[in-house]
């Protein structure tokens, strides 16, 4: 079924699942959405299953028409999302008419955000994902015109539901990045691990969903800076011999020679997707189990929130 | 320092590492320490990924912890036999040399102190080894170059080298499969398919298997374009 015309695709929008799985041994980088935890909640609100293929709208412009009845579901930044001119706060669904006018005008707060639709977006698989990864020819951005269309659902129909306040993810301004330290620590010097620490970095415009680059004190190297190429992960923080660190994200190449200082937790890779060139982050070292509890506490939070909602879990196919 | 160690990669991740350097015999273990792992079938295990000297295993934290994956592992790499489980195949990949489509072909005859002609005779006669696919997108590290073409990398890279570029930059070989930014010198150029996103998996070759980039002229090089490489059999 026809879902919407696109009269203008924004800065970036593309489809985005939970990413490309077991293909990183060939090279192949995960990908998926920046924000994981805005996707998954997006699905759920309108009873997809947690990994189904939503739009990730980055910086806003996207607008577009309904072509028939919708539910969906906006979460992740307030990018000012508008149906026919009305503004809605993220984290909630709505049941669109045909007919629609759906905006999301300009950034107020974080930079990713999420629409989700019941049945979800037919978007081309590439090695069992439909995550777009661009410079790997796999799919592209959203264009103008575009007719994007819609899995049908029958799924049952579901309330439009806000999610309560309690249950949002604690999102965007948290801060410092916890990281765990390592795995080539002993290549950098007192000084430099004491820098990373304790500074100011500033995202650098040339930051995408494959890296963040960071602007900020030098992080100085015992000896050389680089290291025989070795597999990294979205996460890995690398120093090169400038003594810049570069962020890898979600779209990030599976190996690399720079040495690593440090790698953001899971948990806070969301607050990171969320981050605009421009902003300041710092980094804060915590132990795994802090790492573990992080991760623990949000899929608590999911799943209390699944529990308690009037929406479930998805339904059987 | 004894090897391997065992370290985490944030907190999903067991970085194990061998001797810091790029040897086959190293690389090899590293190999069949993967295959091992992945035929456990672990409900924790993610993925696998390796390198020269490196392997990544990705477990899921909701699962298991990073003490007990590290344990799990090291009973595995403890049990490893020298034999390897996987016989490499040995592939032709006819390669165009110098002209527009070996840039540096003429800067690295002049590095070594030898003619373009029998640079391409060297390079073309050797059979490399497929470390392993990484980087992005299936690209094949080499190993194998012989010394006398060992070349420093640029200084400054290029911003935009062709998919199929084949070239080398110190000790190691390659073959691009997308195209990108690069500091290897590149000497020719191949048109076979070496990456395809829309075939699982993406890339016609294994880690372990042996490669020769054979001179043939333009024409028939491009007349090969969108081929897979010519599989030659077992080594």
């Amino acid at each position: 079924m026809k879902g919407f015309k696109v009269i203008d695709p924004g800065a970036l929008t593309l489809y985005q699942d939970l990413g490309r799985k077991g293909f990183r041994k060939y090279g192949i980088p995960v990908s998926g959405a920046m924000d994981s935890m805005a996707l998954r909640v997006a699905n759920l609100l309108v009873g997809n299953s947690d990994s189904e293929v939503g739009l990730e709208v980055t910086l806003g412009g996207l607008k577009m028409i309904t072509l028939n009845p919708l539910h969906v579901a906006v979460t992740g930044a307030d990018l000012h999302f508008t149906i026919n001119g009305e503004y809605f706060p993220p984290w909630r669904s709505f049941h669109l008419k045909a007919g629609n006018r759906v905006h999301f005008k300009n950034r107020k707060t974080g930079l990713r955000s999420y629409l989700a639709v019941q049945g979800g977006f037919p978007a081309p698989i590439f090695l069992g994902s439909g995550s777009v990864f661009q410079r790997g020819h796999m799919g592209t951005p959203i264009s103008k015109d575009e007719t994007l269309e819609i899995k049908e659902s029958n799924r049952r129909s579901l309330d439009e539901i806000k999610i309560p306040e309690k249950y949002l993810p604690r999102i965007s301004e948290r801060n410092p990045i916890r990281v765990i330290m390592g795995p080539q620590v002993d290549r950098f010097t007192e000084e430099g691990i004491r820098q990373f620490l304790h500074s100011i970095y500033k995202i650098k415009s040339q930051s995408d969903r494959m890296a963040y680059r960071l602007d900020g004190p030098r992080i100085s190297h015992h000896g050389k800076a680089d290291i025989i190429s070795e597999p990294v992960m979205p996460g890995s923080i690398q120093v090169p011999k400038d003594g810049s660190p570069i962020i890898l994200m979600a779209d990030a190449q599976v190996t690399g020679g720079y040495a690593k200082i440090a790698n953001v937790i899971r948990a806070d890779m969301r607050v990171l997707a969320q981050k605009m060139p421009g902003e300041q982050i710092h980094f804060e070292a915590v132990e795994l189990e802090a790492a573990y509890r992080a991760l623990e506490e949000e899929e608590i939070l999911l799943s209390e929130f699944q529990k308690s909602g009037p929406f479930g879990v998805p339904d059987p196919m | 320092m004894s090897w391997p160690t065992y370290q985490p990669l944030g907190d999903n991740g067991l970085l194990i590492s061998y001797e810091e350097k790029i040897d086959p015999n190293i690389n090899g273990r590293v190999r069949f320490l993967s295959e091992k792992i992945e035929e456990h079938g672990f409900l924790w295990l993610c993925e696998v990924v390796f390198s020269f000297r490196s392997l990544l295993v990705i477990y899921d934290p909701h699962r298991i912890r990073f003490p007990e994956v590290a344990k799990t592992i090291k009973r595995i790499e403890g049990t490893l036999q020298a034999s390897q489980a996987y016989s490499p195949n040995l592939y032709e990949i006819p390669t165009a040399y110098g002209g527009p489509y070996g840039p540096d072909l003429k800067r690295v005859a002049k590095f070594c102190g030898l003619s373009p002609q029998a640079i391409i005779e060297i390079f073309s006669s050797t059979v490399f080894t497929v470390y392993f696919l990484g980087f992005l997108c299936a690209q094949p590290y080499l190993g194998g170059l012989p010394e006398t073409l060992h070349v420093p990398r640029l200084e400054s890279p290029r911003l935009h080298v062709p998919a199929g570029s084949v070239g080398m930059g110190g000790i190691q070989a390659g073959v691009i499969t997308i195209d990108q930014p690069s500091g290897f010198n590149y000497i020719g150029r191949t048109f076979l398919s070496l990456y395809d996103p829309l075939k699982i998996p993406p890339t016609y070759l294994k880690a372990g298997d042996r490669i020769v980039f054979p001179s043939l002229s333009e024409d028939q090089v491009l007349k090969l374009k969108g081929n897979p490489p010519i599989l030659k059999g077992q080594r």
